[in-house]
């Protein structure tokens, strides 16, 4: 080819080649592979499975039950989104469980310790007027693997972004629980308290996570997605 | 799964069927790389991480949509890692990052005609070395930084035809190499 020639084609190539230009993919192959692979951050596929199938079950209303894995097999996956879930499907009723594990918490522990009595009621206030909120969705917390810690909690969320984990249990002794949120404007603490309990506001976040603290150490216990 | 018998192609019909543990083999398969990339373009690991979740969280919502016989699952997913990178740095004003771009065009134009074995990182590091530093350089804040030809003739002075055939030239000399190492 000639100086004209090449000078021609150079006019023609594009301002962004990596849109459009066969070359261009292969150099964007080499130039991500030349980096070679990082190491992938702990917990990085937890909190990605728990907002992949999180959106899947709130897509799918009842939707698939998911074993102690977590996992959804491809049969039990949907093709497509299905009714929207009603207030009280299944899903949502299994889910309350923890709540009424978290109301029967509440009564025993308030008989034991009756100068908390206060408290107790502005527990039980705030639980019904969440439990009584026809826009509240719940979502469930998907245990982190390794967590050790199984336990069921649920998610409760307000179409105005207001939260409230709820936990069957408050913290241990010397424990926090610290409440994470992830979204587009990247990682912030929500919330911690000791309480099983704990209101936050969760506008802008995608993936709440809950953390467990004691001392310096912190354990990932569980993560829902609120897509 | 393992990476020997089950290749992306099918890995991404399974995602479209919801199999969650195809999401996982693709995130342990190519997520490293995709961390990779976007910590470089992003400078921050934090970030990279979260461009990293993105990636994959946007791959398993489009999946249906995901034609493999069409396109490479891998530069898919590069694509849309660059992409998501391209639109933070743009948020932060660090870079006059060009219009809005259709991501799934983006990433699909992309990944055509791209070979189905993936580079080995030495491989793609000798084919970077057949590259002038000034070709390199180029390519270099093209890609990562997402600079057009346009703003790269402006920052560093050079006549827009001079950047575009730098840039031209240097993108051929990579793909030759890397078919050359190949034979």
């Amino acid at each position: 080819m000639n100086d004209e020639g090449r000078r021609e084609e150079d006019q023609r190539w594009p301002d962004e080649p990596w849109l459009e230009e066969p070359d261009a993919a292969v150099a964007a192959e080499v130039l991500t592979a030349s980096l070679g692979p990082e190491e992938l951050p702990p917990g990085g596929w937890d909190r990605l499975r728990a907002a992949a199938v999180g959106a899947q079950v709130e897509d799918v209303g009842a939707g698939p039950v998911l074993g102690r894995s977590g996992r959804v097999s491809s049969e039990d996956a949907p093709h497509t989104p299905g009714p929207p879930p009603t207030q009280w499907s299944g899903f949502a009723l299994a889910l309350a469980a923890t709540v009424l594990l978290v109301v029967a918490g509440l009564g025993v522990w308030g008989v034991q310790h009756a100068t908390e009595a206060a408290r107790l009621r502005d527990d039980q206030r705030i639980l019904a007027y969440w439990m009584g909120n026809p826009d509240m969705r719940m979502v469930s917390l998907q245990p982190a693997s390794g967590s050790g810690d199984a336990r069921m909690g649920v998610l409760c969320v307000l179409p105005d972004g207001r939260a409230l984990v709820l936990q069957p249990n408050p913290a241990g002794r010397g424990e926090t629980y610290v409440v994470v949120g992830r979204g587009l404007d990247g990682v912030r603490e929500l919330a911690r308290g000791d309480a099983n309990m704990i209101q936050f506001d969760a506008s802008g976040v995608e993936t709440v996570e809950l953390r467990l603290t004691h001392g310096n150490a912190t354990e990932t216990l569980a993560f829902a997605s609120l897509r | 799964m393992s990476e020997t018998t089950v290749s992306d192609a099918t890995l991404a019909l399974a995602l479209a069927r919801g199999d969650e543990g195809a999401l996982r083999e693709l995130y342990e398969r190519h997520g490293g790389l995709v961390l990779a990339l976007a910590t470089r373009m992003l400078g921050s690991r934090e970030e990279g991480e979260e461009v990293l979740h993105d990636t994959f969280l946007r791959m398993w919502r489009n999946a249906s949509r995901f034609d493999p016989e069409l396109a490479s699952v891998r530069t898919y997913l590069y694509a849309v890692a660059r992409n998501l990178c391209l639109s933070r740095l743009r948020a932060r004003s660090a870079r006059p990052v060009n219009a809005d771009l259709d991501e799934d065009a983006y990433a699909y134009q992309v990944a055509l005609s791209v070979d189905p074995d993936p580079v080995p990182p030495l491989m793609a590091k000798r084919a970077l070395e057949t590259l002038d530093d000034d070709e390199r350089l180029l390519v270099e804040e093209s890609f990562y930084g997402g600079w057009s030809h346009s703003e790269l003739a402006a920052k560093h002075g050079l006549p827009l035809g001079t950047v575009k055939s730098r840039v031209r030239r240097a993108l051929a000399k990579m793909r030759s190499a890397l078919e050359e190492d190949r034979r």
